[in-house]
């Protein structure tokens, strides 16, 4: 009897140990993703530096003289980008030569991939990074089509080519909005009454088309509306459906604060033009890098769904009908 | 001498005044059997049985969500007619607790509130908020029902007629019961638990029993009975969208007697209920089964057709004639108390006899 205790005792200790190493399987992933990001650096022989996030940094382009985004705070960055899976296919590019470069707002947990987000802080304007992000840092267990596979590391380089604050912003946003109002002649009241075009205080382009009666809303009513948003391009990205209205409680945050404030000019019945610029919409919404996977992460509830029809840093402009 | 022919003249005159007054009893007194007197409220009272107790009861509470739509957020649960005109629009309008009190809900936006116009959020990318619990799903295509157990006291009074082996009867039962939370038959669509409002309520009822007697074991019997009557749930339930059936209830009733007067019962047995509840403003009604099980223990006492003799003394020990110390009625009584058998045998009742003690219940030979 005393002898079976005695090897049960030995061998308790043998099974516990094996207990405690338990597979973590995001562990061994990271750990792989690690291992394929370091091989592929030795094979290549890159120059890079691994962040405490897990990124990998290479630097192409250093710029020592320029700005450093992260201590002046302005952290509405510009770039341009090249986007591939690691060792394999171009994913998508942002170059000079295809465009403007695109916004980001930093630090705020509103970029895609996160990897991205952890590692910007570092780039000076004018400089050009190499940034190897692994998997869990980039798109997870997402594929998308032939182009990106599932638990894909990703290689994206990026430039700095400016650094914004809001101020900047919202001066961009006036001047654009001031040129989108000349364009369509919105305050030629011949071919577009009623009234001409007002900035209201709160810093909202507002356009009465026709009047309604004399109501003043209160904070908390149920109202219902039809609009028809769309961008200073006039592209439309959201409209309600004919026959159908909007239903929300005004001026309680429900809806975006330059909806608000346009609508609180309005009786019931009006029909006014109300044009806000970002920071009452939708200001620094979501970066998704590349562009395309904005549908798939929304499905996924990684990105809210109003950062599928708006980018970041647009001025939207919605036609009102505020019903009786 | 003379002590002597004292003493010899007293006793033979004593002799002959008892004889002559034998003789007067034997000439005036009718047939001893007569003229006792026996209450007859109490010979009436005595067909009766007395039944009382409580016991322990589980019952399972279940409804089906046929046809209906059920939406849940973060702060409802409700249940939706799918002919709601406002689903068309992201809009609908449910009832919420149709257990108990169906109420109408307020217009609940349905559509997607992190789509255009609605406010942007902060920290966007893997938000936990994205992932929001709102559904909207037909509870058909997923054959969704609630269910739960919970346990339940009764208290029962019932009152039955015997004739032969057949009892008739009325009675009254008050049921004490909780209510957990339902559960979902799914949890594939992270349906929640629906909580009740209440989480006890108390229930009574009046019935009529049926019952027949149909095997005696030494002093065990066995009885068959149904009761059949309306039940009521309380206050908790709103009456107005309630239609509330009988119950049924088919039980067991095994019976030890202690004595002709009184029994102990325990009862097992299997009770069938339901109501339907219809929901305001719709068509629909909710059917709620909630079946029982109860384990009822009690006493069923019958009231004896003859007293306990009044005088202190009396040590008889079977059924006997006396005349009542006061009122001089000549009555018959009995000697054992209720919870034993009348007419013992000779040394079968006596409680100082070695056999009855406790410890010798078990030797054959207590001596």
């Amino acid at each position: 009897m005393n002898k079976i205790f005695f090897f049960i005792g030995i061998l308790c200790p043998v099974f516990l140990i094996n207990c405690g190493n338990d597979e973590d399987p995001e562990a061994d992933l990271s750990d792989n993703d690690d291992r394929i990001i370091q091989d592929f650096i030795e094979a290549n022989g890159l120059d890079a530096t691994r962040d405490t996030s897990g990124v990998y940094i290479i630097p192409i382009v250093e710029n020592p003289s320029g700005e450093l985004p992260s201590q002046t705070g302005n952290d509405i960055l510009s770039i341009y980008y090249r986007l591939k899976v690691l060792d394999s296919a171009n994913v998508e590019t942002v170059q000079p030569n295809s465009g403007p470069p695109v916004r980001l707002k930093t630090g705020v947990n509103a970029v895609v991939p996160v990897g991205l987000d952890r590692v910007i802080g570092i780039m000076r304007i004018g400089e050009t990074y190499r940034f190897i992000i692994p998997s869990e840092l980039a798109y997870g267990d997402l594929s998308f089509s032939e182009l990106i596979p599932e638990n894909a590391i990703m290689d994206l380089e990026v430039s700095l080519i400016e650094a914004q604050d809001e101020a900047d912003i919202l001066t961009n946003d006036l001047s654009a909005i001031n040129n989108y109002i000349v364009d369509n002649n919105l305050n030629d009241l011949d071919t577009n009454p009623t009234d001409s075009v007002i900035l209201l205080p709160e810093g909202v382009f507002f356009k009465n088309i026709s009047s309604g009666d004399d109501t003043r809303l209160t904070s908390g009513t149920s109202i219902d509306i039809e609009y028809v948003g769309s961008f200073l391009d006039n592209e439309t990205f959201d409209q309600t459906l004919p026959n159908e209205s909007f239903n929300y409680q005004f001026g309680t945050g429900q809806v975006i604060d330059g909806l608000d404030i346009g609508i609180s000019q309005m009786g019931l019945g009006a029909n006014a033009l109300i044009i806000i610029p970002s920071q009452l919409a939708y200001a620094e919404s979501v970066r998704v890098i590349p562009d395309f996977l904005r549908d798939e992460l929304a499905e996924r509830d990684i990105i809210p769904t109003y950062a599928v029809r708006i980018g970041p840093y647009r001025p939207l402009v919605f036609e009102v009908t505020l019903q009786r | 001498m003379l002590k002597f022919k004292v003493f010899f003249a007293f006793c033979t005159s004593l002799l002959c005044l008892s004889l002559h007054v034998k003789g007067q009893i034997k000439e005036d007194d009718s047939d001893p059997l007569e003229n006792i007197y026996r209450s007859p409220i109490r010979k009436i009272l005595n067909k009766f049985s007395i039944n009382f107790g409580s016991g322990l009861g589980y019952t399972n509470y279940k409804h089906d969500l046929e046809g209906l739509l059920y939406y849940q957020d973060d702060e409802n649960q409700l249940v939706v007619d799918p002919d709601n005109e406002l689903l068309s629009s992201d809009q609908l309008i449910g009832s919420s607790n149709w257990f108990s009190n169906p109420m109408l809900s307020d217009t609940l936006f349905n559509g997607d509130i992190f789509d255009v116009p609605f406010s942007p959020i902060s920290n966007p990318v893997n938000n936990p908020l994205l992932s929001g619990e709102t559904l909207l799903l037909n509870a058909d295509s997923v054959g969704l029902r609630f269910s739960q157990t919970s346990s339940s006291i009764p208290l029962f009074l019932s009152v039955h007629y015997n004739y032969q082996q057949f009892r008739i009867g009325i009675g009254f039962q008050l049921t004490f019961n909780s209510i957990k939370n339902f559960t979902p038959n799914t949890v594939e669509n992270r349906i929640r638990d629906y909580q009740p409002p209440f989480t006890s309520y108390t229930s009574s009822r009046f019935f009529g029993t049926v019952g027949y007697r149909f095997y005696d074991w030494w002093n065990y019997s066995f009885a068959a009975e149904i009761q059949l009557g309306s039940i009521n749930n309380g206050k908790q339930f709103n009456e107005a969208f309630i239609d509330q059936g009988l119950f049924a209830n088919i039980g067991l009733s095994i019976e030890k007697h202690f004595s002709e007067y009184l029994r102990l019962i325990v009862k097992p047995s299997f009770d069938f209920k339901s109501y339907n509840l219809n929901l305001p403003e719709s068509g629909t009604t909710i059917q709620h089964n909630y079946p029982a099980y109860f384990l009822q223990i009690g006493f069923s006492l019958n009231i004896p057709e003859i007293p306990r003799s009044p005088i202190p003394a009396d040590h008889i020990q079977l059924k006997h004639v006396i005349t009542h110390p006061v009122t001089g009625v000549r009555m018959e009584v009995r000697g054992q108390p209720l919870w034993k058998w009348q007419n013992p045998k000779v040394g079968q009742n006596h409680r100082k006899l070695w056999r009855n003690k406790r410890k010798n219940r078990k030797k054959l030979d207590p001596y």
